[in-house]
């Protein structure tokens, strides 16, 4: 089939799009917004605005979707193709363990802290490991470094399968396959899915396959058939082989699923009990899990706690459950959108509720009930964590990306009910109902008001939904942080390796840490930077800034066994320039000059053990 | 059949196979995926196998990106259609295609996963590991054949 006009705009506009970004790429950098190119936002809301058309039209599905899977790789794909090495976050140091096992290396320790006698089944079903596997098998077989494949890997993965998961969703719960398209790219207007789907750590890839297996859950129970469960206890291994979050609300889901699919025949005063306990069991595994978590690993302290129930005033406490940490300091936008989505959810859900209600054999009964009571575990579970918890191994606010993969769908239901009513207001205007005498003035009006629907289905909602993304595309990529790895740090990082025939130890700072990371792994015995949390790192880098002298460098070369040790500065990450000159100007012999980058705002010096005889 | 034809047939294929999932129809699709699932006399089954040694030839003598990505992505590809026919029978033939996709890199992780635990994911382990992955598919596909009739 020819495709049309619009859609050929589309695909030429995201063409456009891609280019924007990459001409937009800069080896210094803090936030994607500082260099963005500026026409990159109009053309990308005019695309948006052009698929909401497409999405909304009789085009065929499978074209919707392979649409929404172009439009949702470009906007997770932000940090991959502008930043140099990537965010500056757990993406970087989930690439340094991963570079580990791609240069198939033992990273070396130089402390070895009391681990818990379970630690090495967590050592062995830990994320990265999952992912670092997938990673490295990609990358060998594509011929690629491991830093190019790791950068797209969640970006390239999240932009193909969520978008397909949502179709699949919205499918279950009786939405039509326009509803579905639609929902396949809501998933991308909500700013925490966003912003994991645009990171390449392990608990990014445990979402895509949670919300594979709560697709497939819907499925089981719509289907019932021992594929579908099939499916769903499989996503579900890989979502907890993924990450341990995800993967706990993978079965406190299968296990709420499995409870409520049971009740079936029960007598109806005993199914609204049962599935508020089922609802407080399935929502109880998570916090219990985590206060077990100290079994597994080191330094995990999470326990309950009611110092915040009794030490916060009331109306913070009612802000915390509800928009968890944005009440500190979030902007009005941010508010509105992160209520938004979950408001839209439950309208939707209690207007589908009293619909099903008159029709108990509704196909969609099941899924849309179970979908809600999984909304509300992944609530409760905010609420108690957020509240009752303390310690915890990651922020609260993860929890809503879940939350996101439910609310996407009846979002995307709602907006095409309120887009088919309108388009029902114009149906009822016939021009039978008009009278002769007055048919000059009617016609005018009839025309008027037929216009107006038609802009509002065709311009104002599509232009609506296009705003609302990238609102969230603004919200979600951080609009302040600090200067990212940039192409100098990386690229005197590759000239030490290249020119560097011994083992060797890196004084830096924890950004050089990162490009480190990026380009020999983390805690490489042949080429060791510190860990990026090490305090003997951040000691001996603090010691040479304010003493430059080369007994700082051979502790660190004895620590490391190594035989050469390099100290590198870099001018943007000290406090003022006149800091970076005097200590530049303050290194002398026996340290001597390695590298300087062409901007000359990185010096890298150098220095060899003497030879004992 | 020698596998000296089924090379020179299959590479000459493969621009086919490309440029059809590119801008492929319904029923150009249809028509691959059958084509493939069918797997007469095991030869897509094969054809994944030689793959799996072009990937690990490029790593050891040329080490091109153009070459790996478009192996790999030919190899995932058959492989998909192998997991989407078997497992995703219900849907449509693109969801079979994407989602057959996901199960075979997910099972590709999972080998890899488990070579990890044992030993190392060095070059010859990932050719191990592609091996692996491709039986288990290939199985798979046969399998439902022969439920099939």
């Amino acid at each position: 089939m020819p495709l049309r006009y619009g859609e050929i705009l589309y695909l030429f506009l995201i063409g456009i799009s891609f280019y924007l970004i990459a001409i937009s790429r800069k080896e210094e950098a803090r936030t994607i917004w500082e260099v963005l190119n500026p026409a990159f936002i109009p053309a990308l809301f005019i695309a948006v605005f052009l698929l909401f058309g497409i999405l909304l039209s009789s085009e065929k599905t499978t074209y919707k979707l392979i649409f929404v899977i172009i439009i949702s790789i470009l906007l997770h794909s932000f940090f991959a193709i502008i930043f140099p090495a990537g965010d500056s976050s757990g993406q970087q140091i989930t690439l340094g363990r991963i570079r580990s096992i791609y240069d198939n290396f033992e990273p070396l320790t130089l402390t070895s802290p009391s681990k818990p006698i379970l630690s090495p089944l967590y050592e062995m079903f830990r994320g990265d490991r999952f992912q670092a596997a997938l990673s490295v098998v990609l990358a060998r077989m594509f011929s690629l470094d491991i830093l190019r494949v790791h950068l797209f890997f969640v970006p390239a993965l999240w932009g193909i399968f969520v978008p397909v998961a949502a179709f699949l969703t919205t499918k279950s719960l009786g939405g039509s396959d326009s509803i579905g398209a639609l929902a396949s790219l809501l998933i991308s207007a909500f700013p925490y899915s966003i912003y994991f789907g645009a990171i390449s750590v392990p608990n990014s890839l445990g979402f895509i396959f949670f919300f594979c297996s709560f697709a497939f859950t819907l499925q089981y129970l719509e289907a019932r058939n021992s594929k579908s469960l099939f499916l769903m206890m499989a996503f579900s291994f890989f979502s907890f082989l993924s990450h341990f979050l995800t993967g706990i609300m993978s079965v406190s889901l299968i296990l709420l699923a499995l409870l409520y699919k049971s009740q079936k025949g029960e007598e109806q005063k005993w199914v609204l009990a049962r599935a508020i306990v089922s609802i407080v069991f399935c929502a109880s595994l998570l916090p219990l899990s985590l206060v077990y978590f100290k079994l597994f690993r080191a330094n995990s302290y999470a326990a309950f706690s009611l110092e915040k129930l009794f030490e916060l005033p009331i109306n913070e406490i009612f802000g915390l459950s509800l928009f968890g940490d944005l009440i500190y300091g979030s902007n009005l936008w941010t508010l509105v959108l992160v209520v938004v989505g979950p408001a839209l959810v439950l309208l939707c859900m209690i207007g589908l509720g009293f619909k099903l209600r008159r029709n108990h054999h509704a196909a969609p009964k099941e899924t849309v009930t179970f979908a809600f009571m999984a909304f509300l575990v992944i609530s409760v579970d905010f609420i108690v964590l957020k509240l009752f918890m303390d310690k915890l191994p990651f922020n609260e606010e993860r929890l809503w990306v879940f939350r996101d993969f439910i609310a996407a769908p009846f979002a995307a239901q709602a907006i095409y009910t309120v887009s088919l009513l309108i388009r029902r207001l114009s149906d009822t205007d016939s021009l039978r109902s008009l009278s002769l005498n007055h048919l000059r003035t009617l016609v005018k009006t009839h025309a008027l008001r037929s216009l107006s629907i038609l802009a509002i289905l065709n311009i104002i909602i599509p232009s609506i939904l296009a705003g609302w993304l990238i609102l969230s595309l603004n919200v979600a990529y951080p609009q302040v942080a600090p200067l990212q790895t940039t192409q100098y740090e990386l690229d005197a990082v590759k000239y030490i390796e290249e020119r560097t025939d011994q083992k060797y130890v890196v004084i830096c700072d924890i950004w050089v840490t990162f490009a480190g990371e990026a380009i020999v792994g983390i805690s490489n015995p042949s080429a060791y930077y510190f860990d990026e949390n090490s305090q003997l790192g951040i000691a001996l880098f603090s010691n040479m800034s304010h003493e430059p002298s080369p007994e700082w460098m051979l502790s660190a070369m004895n620590l490391t066994d190594t035989a050469v040790a390099y100290f590198v500065l870099s001018e943007p990450r000290m406090r003022s320039p006149e800091e970076f000159n005097n200590i530049v100007a303050n290194i002398k012999e026996p340290l001597s000059l390695f590298y300087v980058s062409p901007n000359e705002k990185l010096y890298v010096f150098s220095y060899s053990a003497p030879l004992q005889f | 059949m020698s596998v000296g034809k089924l090379v020179i047939k299959d590479i000459c294929a493969s621009p086919y196979i490309c440029l059809t999932m590119m801008n492929s129809s319904r029923l150009e699709l249809i028509r691959l995926e059958r084509t493939i699932t069918r797997d007469k006399n095991l030869r897509y089954s094969l054809f994944s196998y030689l793959l799996a040694a072009m990937i690990l030839l490029n790593l050891f003598f040329f080490q091109s990106p153009i070459i790996g990505i478009s192996a790999s992505l030919i190899y995932v590809f058959i492989n998909a259609f192998f997991l989407g026919h078997v497992l995703f029978r219900s849907q449509e033939p693109f969801f079979r295609l994407i989602l057959g996709s996901l199960v075979f890199l997910m099972l590709l992780g999972f080998v890899g996963w488990l070579v990890l635990t044992v030993y190392d994911l060095d070059v010859m382990a990932l050719f191990v590991v592609l091996l692996i992955a491709a039986t288990v598919s290939s199985l798979m596909n046969r399998r439902m054949k022969y439920i099939d009739g």
